[in-house]
C-alpha cells in the first residue's frame, strides 16, 4: 500500500489568498493573516515576504504594520481569517484527493489517499504522481507539499518535513523508512503526532500533551528522530506513555496508524466572507464569478459537472437569502451559471446588503453518449445543457423546453415541459393526408365583431380589419360551469376578405369576442 | 502592393461561391409536391425561406417538416416568435412533442436564440416561425446564422410574411392563400380544407425543366369538430 499525503501549510492564509489570483501569483507581496478585525488582533499566518521583513506569528497587526513600514518597500497587506473560506479550502484540498482516488482520509490541512494503483496511469513512477498531485492542487489555488510513503503517519511526517514545491518519496520497508526519518528534527515527528494543521486550535489537549513530550525529550538531549529510534522502546513507553511509544514506532519506520477513508460529499461548497457589505449587483456578480469558477474547477478535477446550485447570501445585519437554480442538464460552463445567477438576483434582489456568499453545487456525471451507426448523433448533452441555460437566460426559463398538451377543454392552453434529447426514433410518422395546422394568439386578442343574419359579418381588431365572407359555426364548448371561473364559448371559423381563415370565439358570459388564431 | 493583391487574390473565395457551397443532404418536408419541386426538401447547412401571409399554409409546412425530421431520428427545434404553436394540432401533423425543442420569444430575440441552438450543434432542422410578424434583422445577422448552419450542417428554415431582406435563402417559397372548402349540411357549416398556392422563387434545381414552379397545396382539417 502506498499512501500519498498532500499537506497545505498555512491553510487559513491560503484560503483567503484563493479569493484573488493576483495574491497567489505575486510572491513578493508581504501579506499577514489576522485572527480577527482590528489592530490588536494577532497574526496567525504570513507569507515568505512578510517573514523576511521580520514579522512572525503571535504579534499584533499594529506591530506587524510598524515592522512592515520600516522594512518593506510596498505596503503590508492585512487580511482577516475567514472560517467560510477555510472550510472551502479544506474541501478543495479533499477534492485534490478525490480527483485521484475514490476514497480519501481528510484531516485539517492534509489529505491522504491510496496511490499504489496509479502507476498504471503514471508509468514514470511516483515522482510523476507527486507532481500531478501538486499541479492539481495548484489548479485549485492551493500550494501543497506532497509525500508518498508506505503508511499514513510516515507520509504525514515526510510531507511536513518537505520543502514547498518539492515532493518526498519514502520507501515501504521499515528500515528504509527509518533511515529516511533519522536525520529529521524531532519537531517534525511531534508536529505530525499532533495530527493537526498548523492553524488548528481546536485540538488543545493533544497539542498540550505533545508539547510536554517535546519538553521532556529535549531535556534528555533527543534532537532528531534517529536519536529516539535508537532508544529501547520498552523504556520509552515506560517513561513517556503511549504517546511516546507511538512517536518511537513512527521514528523506527513502524507506523500503525489506520488509514480511515471516507466517500466524497454530496455537494461542493465554496464560500467567502466580504470585508464590506455589497448593495448592488455588479460587485456581487464579481464575487460570484470567483466562487462559480472555483466550484467548476473543483468539479472538473473530479470529472463532474454541475446539475444545479444553491446560492446562500449572508445579509446585514442578520439573515440569509437562499435561492435554488436547477439546470436542464449538467454543465461546466461558468458563463451560463453566472448569467443565470445574475438574472435571478436582478429579478429578485436581496432585501439587505450582502456580507457573505456561499455556493453549494450539486455534482453530476456528464452523460456519455453511445453513438449509433445508422441514426443521427444529435446534440451533445453537455453542450446542450449550456445552450438550454443560455436560452433560458435570453427568453426566460419558462419559454424553453418541449411543448405539452394540457388536460383542458380550453383550446389555447398548453404548457412547457422539460426537453431532453434522446436518440430513439419514433413510430409517429407524418400523416398520409396532409393535415391542417393552426397558429394561435396567446392570449386570444379581443376584437369587435359586426353581426349579420347568419353570424359574424365583419371583424375589426389590432392588425385585423376585414369583411367576413364565410362563417362556420357556432360550435359551443363549456366547462367547469359548477365553479365561479366556469366558462362557456361559441367558436366560429371564418374566412375573411383579407384571405385569412380565423378562428374566433364569443365568451357567452361577457359577450366579448376574441380571435384565437388563424389556420395557416 | 499590386503584387500582394494578385498573390492574395488566389486565396480569396468570392461570396457567391461560398453561398452556393453544397454541404450535402436534404431534409424532407413531409409533402411530396414540395419535396419534388425543391429537389428533396430543405438543404442541409443552408437557409431556406417560406414566405406568405396568414392562412397561406406556411406554419403547417414548417410543422410537417419538423415532424418529418423528428420521425427520421433527427433533433429538431422551433424558434417560435409570439409562441403561436398549438401542441394539439402539431401532434396531428406528426410532431413528436417531447422531442421538439420549443423556444418562445419575441421577434428581436429570434435570431440570437436561433444562433444559440445552431451553435449547440447536432440539430438536423431548425425552424424559425415569425407568424404574422415581419422578420427584421441586419444582413450581417442572417449571414452569421447561415455560416453557423453551414458549419453544423443544419437545415435552417425561416417562415415569415415576407422574405426577410438580406436572408437570401438557397430555397425560397412564396405562398398565397387559396379558397378554403366548407361543408354545408343541416347544422352549422364545417371547415374542411385549406388550399394554398406555392411559388418556388429560388431553388438549386433551376436547370430541371420538369420541376413545376408553381404548386397547388391543400391540407385537410383534422377530424375533430369544434
Amino acid at each position: 500500500m502506498r499512501i500519498a499525503c498532500a499537506y497545505a501549510p498555512q491553510l487559513a492564509l491560503q484560503a483567503v489568498l484563493r479569493r484573488s489570483p493576483e495574491w497567489l501569483q505575486n510572491k513578493q507581496q508581504a501579506i499577514v493573516l489576522a485572527a480577527g478585525p482590528g489592530e490588536r488582533a494577532r497574526v496567525v499566518g504570513l507569507t515568505a515576504a512578510a517573514v523576511n521583513a521580520g514579522i512572525h506569528k503571535g504579534i499584533t497587526v499594529n506591530q506587524a504594520r510598524t515592522l512592515g513600514s520600516a522594512r518593506l518597500d510596498s505596503k503590508l497587506e492585512v487580511l482577516v481569517r475567514s472560517e467560510t473560506d477555510t472550510q472551502a479550502a479544506q474541501a478543495a484540498l479533499a477534492d485534490v484527493g478525490y480527483s485521484f482516488a475514490p476514497r480519501v482520509d481528510v484531516e485539517p490541512g492534509s489529505v491522504f489517499f491510496e496511490v499504489g494503483d496509479l502507476l498504471q496511469l503514471y508509468p514514470k513512477g511516483e515522482a510523476e504522481i507527486a507532481r500531478a498531485i501538486a499541479a492539481r492542487a495548484a489548479r485549485l489555488g492551493l500550494s501543497v507539499r506532497v509525500a508518498i510513503a508506505g503508511s499514513k503517519g510516515i507520509a504525514r511526517i515526510a510531507s511536513h518535513a518537505g520543502q514547498s514545491g518539492a515532493h518526498v518519496l519514502v520507501p515501504n520497508a521499515a528500515a528504509a523508512a527509518a533511515a529516511f526519518l533519522a536525520p529529521l528534527p524531532l519537531q517534525a515527528g511531534l508536529q505530525a503526532l499532533g495530527r493537526s494543521g498548523d492553524d488548528d486550535t481546536t485540538n488543545v489537549e493533544q497539542q498540550r500533551a505533545v508539547q510536554e513530550l517535546a519538553t521532556r525529550l529535549q531535556r534528555w538531549g533527543v534532537r532528531r528522530l534517529g536519536d529516539l529510534a535508537a532508544l529501547p522502546i520498552e523504556d520509552v513507553a515506560l517513561r513517556l506513555g503511549e504517546t511516546g511509544a507511538q512517536l518511537h514506532r513512527l521514528a523506527a519506520g513502524r507506523d500503525d496508524e489506520l488509514f480511515a477513508p471516507s466517500l466524497p460529499p454530496d455537494a461542493v461548497l465554496e464560500g467567502t466572507e466580504l470585508d464590506y457589505a455589497l448593495e448592488t449587483l455588479e460587485p456581487l456578480a464579481f464575487v460570484l464569478r470567483g466562487l462559480v469558477d472555483r466550484v467548476l474547477t473543483r468539479l472538473s478535477c473530479r470529472n463532474l459537472a454541475c446539475s444545479g446550485l444553491t446560492l446562500r447570501l449572508k445579509l446585514e445585519p442578520r439573515g440569509f437569502d437562499v435561492r435554488d437554480l436547477e439546470l436542464g442538464a449538467p454543465t461546466r460552463d461558468s458563463q451560463t451559471l453566472l448569467q443565470l445567477l445574475r438574472l435571478d438576483i436582478a429579478r429578485k434582489p436581496p432585501t439587505s446588503p450582502v456580507v457573505g456568499a456561499e455556493i453549494l453545487a450539486r455534482p453530476a456525471r456528464v452523460r456519455a453518449v453511445q453513438l449509433d451507426f445508422l441514426r443521427p448523433a444529435g446534440p451533445a448533452p453537455e453542450r446542450m445543457a449550456a445552450t438550454l441555460a443560455r436560452l433560458g437566460a435570453l427568453v426566460g426559463p419558462v419559454n424553453v423546453g418541449a411543448p405539452q398538451t394540457t388536460d383542458s377543454f380550453k383550446e389555447e392552453e398548453c404548457q412547457m415541459g422539460k426537453w431532453q434529447w434522446s436518440q430513439t426514433t419514433t413510430q409517429d410518422k407524418p400523416p398520409l393526408v396532409p393535415q391542417l395546422g393552426i397558429r394561435r394568439y396567446r392570449p386570444p386578442k379581443e376584437i369587435e365583431i359586426l353581426m349579420g343574419r347568419d353570424g359574424p359579418s365583419a371583424i375589426h381588431g389590432t392588425g385585423i380589419s376585414a369583411r367576413i365572407l364565410v362563417a362556420a359555426g357556432p360550435y359551443r364548448t363549456s366547462n367547469e360551469w359548477w365553479k365561479e371561473e366556469g366558462w362557456s364559448r361559441d367558436y366560429w371559423d371564418v374566412h375573411a376578405s383579407d384571405g385569412a381563415l380565423y378562428r374566433l370565439h364569443q365568451d357567452r358570459q361577457s359577450g366579448s369576442w376574441f380571435v384565437d388564431g388563424y389556420y395557416d | 502592393m499590386a503584387t500582394w493583391s494578385s498573390a492574395l487574390a488566389a486565396h480569396l473565395v468570392p461570396a457567391r461561391v461560398l453561398e452556393q457551397r453544397e454541404t450535402g443532404g436534404r431534409m424532407g418536408t413531409g409533402m411530396a409536391e414540395v419535396d419534388g419541386a425543391t429537389g428533396g426538401g430543405w438543404p442541409r447547412g443552408a437557409l431556406s425561406e417560406v414566405a406568405g401571409p396568414r392562412s397561406s399554409g406556411k406554419t403547417t409546412l414548417l410543422l410537417m417538416s419538423l415532424g418529418n425530421a423528428l420521425a427520421a431520428g433527427e433533433a429538431a427545434a422551433l424558434v417560435d416568435v409570439g409562441g403561436g404553436l398549438d401542441p394539439r394540432w402539431a401532434q396531428t401533423l406528426g410532431v413528436h412533442l417531447s422531442r421538439l425543442l420549443w423556444v418562445r420569444c419575441d421577434a428581436d430575440q429570434a435570431l440570437p436564440a436561433a444562433d444559440m441552438v445552431l451553435g449547440a450543434g447536432g440539430f438536423g432542422l431548425l425552424a424559425i416561425d415569425f407568424g404574422d410578424q415581419q422578420a427584421r434583422a441586419p444582413t450581417g445577422a442572417w449571414q452569421r446564422l447561415k455560416r453557423t448552419a453551414a458549419e453544423q450542417r443544419t437545415a435552417l428554415l425561416v417562415g415569415a410574411p415576407y422574405r426577410p431582406p438580406g436572408a437570401l435563402g438557397k430555397v425560397a417559397l412564396r405562398m398565397a392563400p387559396g379558397m378554403p372548402r366548407f361543408a354545408y349540411g343541416a347544422g352549422p357549416a364545417l371547415l374542411l380544407q385549406l388550399q394554398a398556392q406555392a411559388q418556388i422563387e429560388r431553388t438549386q434545381n433551376t436547370n430541371d425543366i420538369d420541376v413545376p414552379r408553381e404548386l397547388n397545396l391543400h391540407w385537410q382539417r383534422k377530424s375533430v369538430a369544434g
